[in-house]
């Protein structure tokens, strides 16, 4: 899709950091989307910020 | 996910252990399961949702047991009800069980415990691995939340393409194109942010204190808008609906039905009146922003037009003499009147002084620009007034179109008022009173989206005084970068979450159309609209109408929806075999359906019968009734 495009640019466009940050916190949804026990991803992603984010 | 086998023992109307396997090639990719009326299909289509999720949705929900089973069992044997599913997915190859087993009590049988779920996988390594949280592994591949789209009965699945099914057509592309994990980690960096917020909010000085208390309640304010928005828009929808109900009704009953049909008729008439006077409007507006100007002009025109003419008149402009004649005497070194130019001399200053004062050729052509600019302003600002005119005047005749359609609209519900039939008179109150809470609601979510819009501007200001304010302290400097960083994270997601959206729908919109045109009727296409309303349209148009938009026939919206879920489910793989980008992962999905195509007309079916399927002879092509394909 096109769109690969779109997305690279845009992730061009921020700092290495956020870049960091973006992927992380992308991973960590991927890994806990349909459990039906998703706690705690909401203190994950802001630890998540803590340690990119120093 | 690819289905391989499913092995299923005392499930319903199954006796003993039976297995079916599903057909693996890529280029022949369906398998299609014949039989006739209560031999066990929609059972079959149950066996997975009960395997993946422990729910059926049949007739005595809680009698699993094949009854011939019980019944040739002694009283006190044991008893078992299984599915057992093999899978590939990922590159790794699952068989999920689930098992319920007992003993024959009194005659019946009777379950030791609830049915168990076992789930293994063999890895990429050939290790065998038993997860430890079998339903979550089974969620993560195939969630429930999405199973609707993959396990489902054909005849029911025109739900997608009836009105009001936006919201549903708008998860599922989220869902199973993977864009809820964008969704979800925008919420989640909005709610750090927050905490960022609340940590800078103890460590900054006072002012920066108040600054952010500030803020944080004008985002309450912005939360409870858009619950108070969200809330009457499922009232409004809830509204919408009913309405549709009593229309259903009235056409239904003799007394109403030629009213209701003329007002259905005058209803489309007012919805296409009211976009062409959106139009109108919105050409007004162009016009006028565009060359509005031109209204206020015409001082400055006409006192250009005056001082250009009086220049000309004086001669001033176009000059008498031109620069380049009086350089080319001075270069030969002799004058008109034969006098010998000689530098240094009087007559060459004199000369030379021409210079200056005649016309550059610059100045020439500025000046027939203008003039020639002037005119065309003023015709431009008469054909200004003109087209306005003409506009308003369409305008005008627009809004005598829509009250005379709202009058006669009028005259049509007060007609079904009075009716002497009960029903039709208390049907046609609820619809007055249902359309008023409509128009209501519009125009209350109307006003919170203005209250939105002014907090939005007022958090920007704030935004750019917190930013102002010196912090000093250390720990606060990190706690202010930390929130910069959330809210440009969360943006860039939300832009690429958008990027995507629109992809997707485009991609849907070509893939639905390539379905759809194998089958159905021509001159027509199906289209997913911006309000991702599944919607048949024609494809000529007969006149000028903004609504193409035809009814559907329940055939034609199963297809419809079909085309939806099987276009979905095609970008979902080839995303899924790209595997290019990780914000947009797609997946493998099966379809599993029975009574595929069942409110279709026998050509029809023919058309649609898998092609590649090797399990669907032509000769049969269109008696099957199960389908499992991926």
């Amino acid at each position: 899709m096109s769109s690969n495009k779109e997305i690279k640019e845009l992730l061009e466009n921020v700092s290495p950091e956020i870049r960091t940050l973006i992927n992380g916190v992308i991973d960590l949804e991927y890994s806990r989307l349909h459990l039906k026990k998703a706690t705690g991803v909401r203190e994950q992603v802001e630890k998540i910020v803590r340690e990119v984010i120093k | 996910m690819i289905l391989e086998y499913i092995k299923f023992k005392n499930f319903r109307q199954y006796f003993g252990e039976q297995t079916v396997y599903f057909s693996k090639s890529k280029e022949k990719n369906v398998t299609v399961i014949h039989g006739e009326n209560g031999s066990g299909k929609t059972a079959f289509l149950n066996m997975f949702n009960w395997c993946f999720y422990g729910k059926v949705s049949l007739p005595n929900p809680e009698i699993l047991i094949n009854e011939r089973s019980e019944g040739e069992a002694k009283e006190g044997q044991e008893l078992e009800v299984f599915v057992e599913i093999k899978f590939r997915d990922n590159n790794k190859t699952y068989i999920v069980t689930r098992k319920l087993s007992g003993k024959k009590l009194s005659g019946r049988f009777v379950a030791n415990s609830d049915a168990k779920l076992h789930l293994s996988y063999i890895d990429e390594r050939g290790r065998t691995v038993e997860p430890k949280n079998p339903q979550d592994t089974i969620d993560q591949i195939l969630p429930e939340s999405i199973k609707s789209y993959f396990f489902f009965d054909g005849e029911r699945i025109d739900n997608l393409s009836k009105e009001g099914s936006q919201e549903e057509i708008k998860q599922a592309i989220k869902s199973i194109m993977g864009l809820t994990v964008l969704e979800r980690s925008v919420n989640h960096l909005d709610f750090a942010r927050r905490q960022f917020m609340d940590e800078l909010r103890s460590l900054g000085d006072t002012e920066i204190q108040g600054l952010i208390e500030e803020r944080q309640s004008l985002e309450k304010e912005i939360e409870k808008c858009r619950a108070t928005i969200l809330q009457m828009q499922k009232n409004r929808k809830a509204a919408e609906l009913e309405k549709l109900e009593i229309d259903k009704r009235l056409i239904e009953l003799e007394g109403a039905k030629d009213l209701q049909k003329q007002r259905e008729l005058l209803d489309k008439q007012k919805s296409e009146i009211q976009i062409e006077l959106k139009k109108t409007e919105n050409e007004i507006k162009n016009v006028c922003s565009k060359n509005g100007y031109l209204a206020f002009a015409e001082s400055a025109i006409e006192a250009t037009k005056n001082f250009l003419e009086q220049k000309r008149k004086k001669g001033e402009i176009p000059a008498g003499i031109k620069q380049q004649f009086v350089q080319d005497l001075l270069d030969q070194n002799l004058c008109i009147c034969g006098t010998k130019l000689i530098e240094g001399t009087e007559h060459w200053d004199r000369v030379r002084s021409w210079r200056n004062r005649a016309g550059s050729d610059e100045l020439e052509i500025k000046f027939t620009e203008i003039a020639a600019n002037v005119k065309v302003l003023h015709a431009e600002r008469s054909s200004l007034f003109k087209e306005i005119k003409s506009l308003r005047r369409k305008k005008e005749k627009l809004m005598e179109s829509l009250s005379s359609v709202v009058e006669q609209l009028d005259e049509i519900s007060s007609k079904l008022d009075g009716k002497e039939s009960e029903e039709i008179k208390n049907l046609e109150r609820k619809r007055r009173d249902l359309e008023t809470q409509i128009q209501e609601l519009d125009l209350e979510i109307g006003r919170y989206q203005q209250k939105i819009l002014s907090f939005e501007e007022n958090i920007a200001k704030l935004d750019k005084k917190i930013e102002k304010v010196q912090i000093q302290e250390e720990k606060a400097a990190l706690a202010n970068k930390r929130i910069t960083a959330c809210k440009v994270a969360k943006e860039t997601i939300e832009q690429i979450h958008e990027a995507l959206a629109s992809k997707v729908k485009d991609k849907i919109q070509c893939k639905i159309n390539e379905v759809y045109d194998n089958f159905m009727r021509k001159g027509y296409s199906a289209q997913l609209n911006n309000n991702y309303e599944l919607r048949i349209v024609k494809d000529y148009v007969v006149r000028e109408t903004p609504d193409r938009s035809v009814a559907m026939s329940q055939g034609e919206r199963q297809i419809t929806s079909l085309a939806f879920i099987g276009s979905l489910v095609d970008i979902a793989r080839e995303q899924h075999e790209k595997g290019d980008t990780k914000y947009f992962r797609g997946g493998i999905y099966p379809i599993v359906m029975d009574s595929p195509f069942g409110a279709l007309d026998p050509d029809s079916q023919g058309k649609n019968c898998p092609r590649n399927s090797d399990t669907c002879a032509p000769s049969n092509s269109f008696s099957y009734r199960f389908t499992v394909a991926w």
